[in-house]
């Protein structure tokens, strides 16, 4: 008994009655099988008809300032969740497919009040908008026809079987469903790579940008590629296509990972749900936006560590109702324990050691080149639902007892010190004595009774530094 | 028919025992500019048409036990006012607070221009120990001493009578401005500007190479003559502190509303606070509740006519000190910011009112009162993880 299906995987030696069934079975199964998957791969294609980057964390937009918001209204543009019925899940990934979609389907020519419109209505976030900013400028579509690698060996000095290769390849991104800025990135690579006479120098962004402009320009002289496509890329290549340090697609990535790992009764709690301004707005501090930082600088398991260092804070000030510290003498045996009941030195000593687990994170091989700031720890826990909108604020504002900032009017008072102080120098006497005067009323009457810095004399702990 | 007339007749004394009036008189009183000014008020829940005697507070003259009369003008302005105010001080902590003890609090004896020290024993010390002034306080109910003829004494407020007395013989008094500290710091810019000065022409003559020998010798014989007036002046310093700093104290405790509520706190949150000595978690309470009455975050400012001393105010920005906890500092307003400051967080006073029954007396602030707050807040469900946040952050910044 021989199997006479070989093409079919696990094929077993059948007899002649069963081969017969098998044949029968396989032959009206077939067209209802591929009309299956066709129809399942054409229902996932459809089946997203929202937006898959919707915002559920940020509360004002960076992007959404007082002009943007008068224009926003002016040009009366509003896009809603119908936006999203001719965008698949797939093509959501790739920021030009939101340029393509308001340009085609929605017949118009304000991209940028258009993506500002999906943001104003909650349908994307502040992270998404900014990454498809990134395209606003830039063609939607680059097309290579007709590939001659003869016409590719005219031009001298380079792997023209590695150009052909990436030429070949870009090409295809649109029937493979790549993102024209993922493969822009590769054709990139691959082309400056492809340079024979290579120096040994380490090249700046800037002379690898010369060189792939030479490049295009070498493939357009020889008809390799349209004068179109040669300014399209040109086109990618001023927007710094290639440089930029995230993307949608890795953004979903991230994100979809964390959504999976928030535990569920943090995501039913109503008090732990909602906006915030403080993770999308400007922090004073450090001058960043806090969740756009997250989601930049830092992997999905980098994000889940640093949520937990501030939930294990939370947690132990919740729950510490005293500290005990343990003196233990050469035999392994406590022989005094100190006990410290002040709510203000348990705090201080529990911010204290948040701050040094801080610290050691670069210890920490999955940190070996991040330089983690408090604010990355508010905004992951914050992105884990474990901290309510409502305590954000408060907990930014902790960074302020160890980086204390100078207020407004400490900087006006400090330079406008410093300017009459020099202008002083060409005050003749005595006149110059009266300015000194006249800079120490003001000095004293703008300071008033403000006393010096708090002294932590009494406390074991001390300041937080 | 006899007993018909004769219940009527004890209805009758019964309801004239129980009758109340009101009265409308001169108060001193807080204008809209938080001045004090004489002001016509109604004096309700009066038990007597013609004296002090009310329901809830008996008004009398030092040791008397006899209510001041409406017809005494020397004293009438003070009993007035004492009255009027401990009237919205209670009904402050019944109708806010909804406080059952203030509710139970029997009648209780005002004391006004009375200068006898407190004696734990006898009452009132001999009239010829240490005579007060300036001042008032609430005493603890006493046991007496039946052989020697004093009888028990419910809680009582004294107001003291004023007296002008030298800022020098107060003790641990406050000097509100350090003339040496501001000469000293005008001394350095001063001589900080003649360097600049001098660095300059130096720079000026080494460039051009030329130097107006008469404008240069002018120039150094000011600088010169400024510089040694303003030794002089810092050498005498303490005479200059003396001409520009306030000599004099004088307080009128029985005129001011702020300490007439101040001393009804006391009696208020006596079920948990014990009056048995100042300290600054008790002052600092008082003081909280006084500046709630008088809806106000200034205790006895503006009153210059009646009082000279600076009073206490929220906004002073004192940061924690360990001499706060001990009884000579205990009148500071420290404790009246803080607290204040904690019920702007919180946004409710029965959570200050409740720390009474969380701290003693003899707490103190760094760690009983901090922790009684912090209970409270975890007792109660609505105080948020913000608030106790927000509260750490506040009580750091204070450097407690």
């Amino acid at each position: 008994m021989t199997c006479d299906y070989h093409h079919l995987p696990n094929c077993k030696n059948y007899t002649k009655q069963e081969n017969y069934f098998r044949l029968v079975y396989i032959s009206l199964m077939k067209p209802y099988l591929i009309l299956l998957f066709l129809f399942t791969s054409f229902h996932a294609q459809s089946a997203t008809k929202q937006s898959m980057f919707k915002n559920t964390r940020e509360g004002i937009s960076r992007h959404l300032g007082l002009w943007n918001k008068f224009w926003l209204d002016k040009k009366n543009i509003k896009l809603g969740e119908d936006f999203f019925t001719t965008l698949s899940s797939q093509e959501q990934l790739c920021e030009e497919n939101y340029i393509k979609n308001i340009v085609h389907h929605h017949n118009s020519d304000e991209i940028k009040y258009s993506i500002l419109s999906l943001r104003k209505n909650n349908l994307l976030d502040d992270i998404a908008t900014a990454l498809i900013f990134d395209f606003k400028k830039v063609p939607f579509e680059i097309n290579i026809d007709d590939l001659d690698i003869e016409k590719i060996k005219q031009i001298k000095n380079l792997n023209h079987t590695q150009v052909y290769q990436a030429l070949k390849q870009f090409s295809t991104y649109q029937k493979k469903k790549q993102c024209i800025g993922e493969s822009f990135t590769q054709l990139y690579s691959s082309l400056t790579n492809s340079i024979l006479k290579k120096s040994k120098r380490n090249k700046s962004i800037k002379q690898t940008d010369k060189i792939f402009k030479r490049i295009i320009k070498k493939l357009y002289k020889k008809n390799v590629i349209t004068k179109k496509t040669r300014k399209n890329l040109s086109k990618l290549l001023k927007n710094k296509i290639h440089q930029r340090k995230n993307n949608l697609k890795n953004y979903f990535q991230v994100k979809s990972f964390i959504e999976k790992n928030i535990k569920k009764e943090n995501l039913e709690d109503e008090i732990k749900s909602g906006t915030s301004d403080f993770i999308s707005k400007k922090d004073k501090i450090n001058k960043v936006y806090p969740r756009s930082r997250l989601y930049e600088k830092y992997n999905q398991f980098q994000i889940i560590y640093m949520a937990q260092i501030l939930d294990r804070f939370l947690k132990r000030l919740e729950m510490t109702a005293m500290l005990g510290i343990n003196l233990i003498d050469e035999n392994q045996e406590t022989f005094e324990t100190i006990y410290i009941e002040s709510p203000m030195e348990i705090y201080r000593f529990l911010l204290k050691y948040m701050r040094h687990e801080m610290r050691t994170l670069k210890e920490n091989h999955l940190f070996s080149n991040a330089q983690v700031i408090y604010t990355d720890l508010i905004a992951a826990s914050f992105e884990l639902y474990q901290i309510p909108p409502s305590s954000l604020e408060e907990l930014l504002k902790v960074e302020e007892l160890w980086n204390p900032q100078k207020s407004k009017h400490d900087k006006i008072i400090m330079w406008g010190k410093l300017f009459t102080q020099t202008g002083i120098i060409f005050v003749p006497p005595p006149y110059n004595y009266l300015a000194t005067l006249s800079i120490w009323v003001i000095e004293s009457f703008f300071q008033g009774n403000k006393e010096e810095e708090a002294s932590f004399n009494h406390s074991i702990f001390g300041e937080v530094q | 028919m006899k007993r018909i007339i004769l219940a009527i007749i004890s209805l009758l004394s019964i309801s004239k025992a129980y009758a109340s009036y009101s009265v409308e008189m001169d108060v001193m009183s807080r204008n809209k500019r938080f001045r004090l000014k004489k002001q016509k008020m109604l004096l309700s829940n009066l038990i007597s048409n013609n004296s002090f005697e009310g329901k809830n507070f008996k008004i009398v003259k030092g040791k008397s036990e006899d209510a001041i009369l409406f017809t005494n003008k020397e004293l009438r302005l003070k009993a007035a006012t004492v009255y009027f105010h401990l009237e919205k001080a209670r009904n402050y902590f019944i109708k806010n607070l909804n406080s059952s003890f203030v509710q139970s609090i029997p009648t209780t004896i005002i004391r006004i221009e009375h200068f006898n020290k407190f004696n734990e024993l006898g009452h009132f010390a001999n009239d010829n120990l240490e005579p007060q002034f300036n001042n008032a306080l609430t005493i603890p109910e006493g046991a007496g001493y039946e052989p020697a003829g004093i009888k028990p004494w419910n809680t009582e407020i004294w107001f003291r009578p004023s007296k002008k007395i030298h800022i020098s013989e107060i003790e641990n008094s406050q000097i509100p401005i350090d003339a040496k500290k501001m000469l000293r710091t005008f001394r350095n810019g001063v001589h900080m500007s003649s360097l600049q000065k001098f660095l300059m022409d130096y720079f000026v003559i080494k460039i051009y190479g030329q130097l107006d020998r008469k404008a240069s010798i002018e120039q150094f014989i000011r600088t010169t003559g400024t510089s040694i007036m303003l030794e002089l002046a810092l050498s005498q310093a303490s005479l200059i502190q003396r001409l520009i700093t306030k000599r004099w104290y004088l307080l009128e405790s029985a005129l001011i509303p702020e300490i007439i509520y101040h001393e009804y706190s006391h009696l208020a949150l006596s079920d948990g606070l014990k009056l048995n000595q100042s300290t600054a978690v008790i002052e600092g309470m008082a003081d909280f509740f006084a500046g709630k009455i008088s809806n106000s975050k200034e205790l006895a400012t503006k009153v210059s006519k009646y009082n000279s001393f600076n009073g206490k105010r929220v906004s002073s920005t004192k940061l924690y000190q360990q001499e706060f906890e001990s009884t000579s500092m205990a009148n500071t307003d420290f404790l009246f910011g803080l607290l204040w400051q904690v019920n702007e967080i919180v946004q409710d006073e029965s959570l200050i009112y409740d720390l009474r029954n969380k701290i003693t007396t003899d707490s103190n602030i760094r760690d009983n009162l901090i922790k009684g707050i912090f209970e409270l807040i975890d007792e109660n469900p609505k105080y948020t993880q913000e608030i106790k946040l927000k509260l750490y952050r506040i009580f750091y910044l204070r450097g407690i």
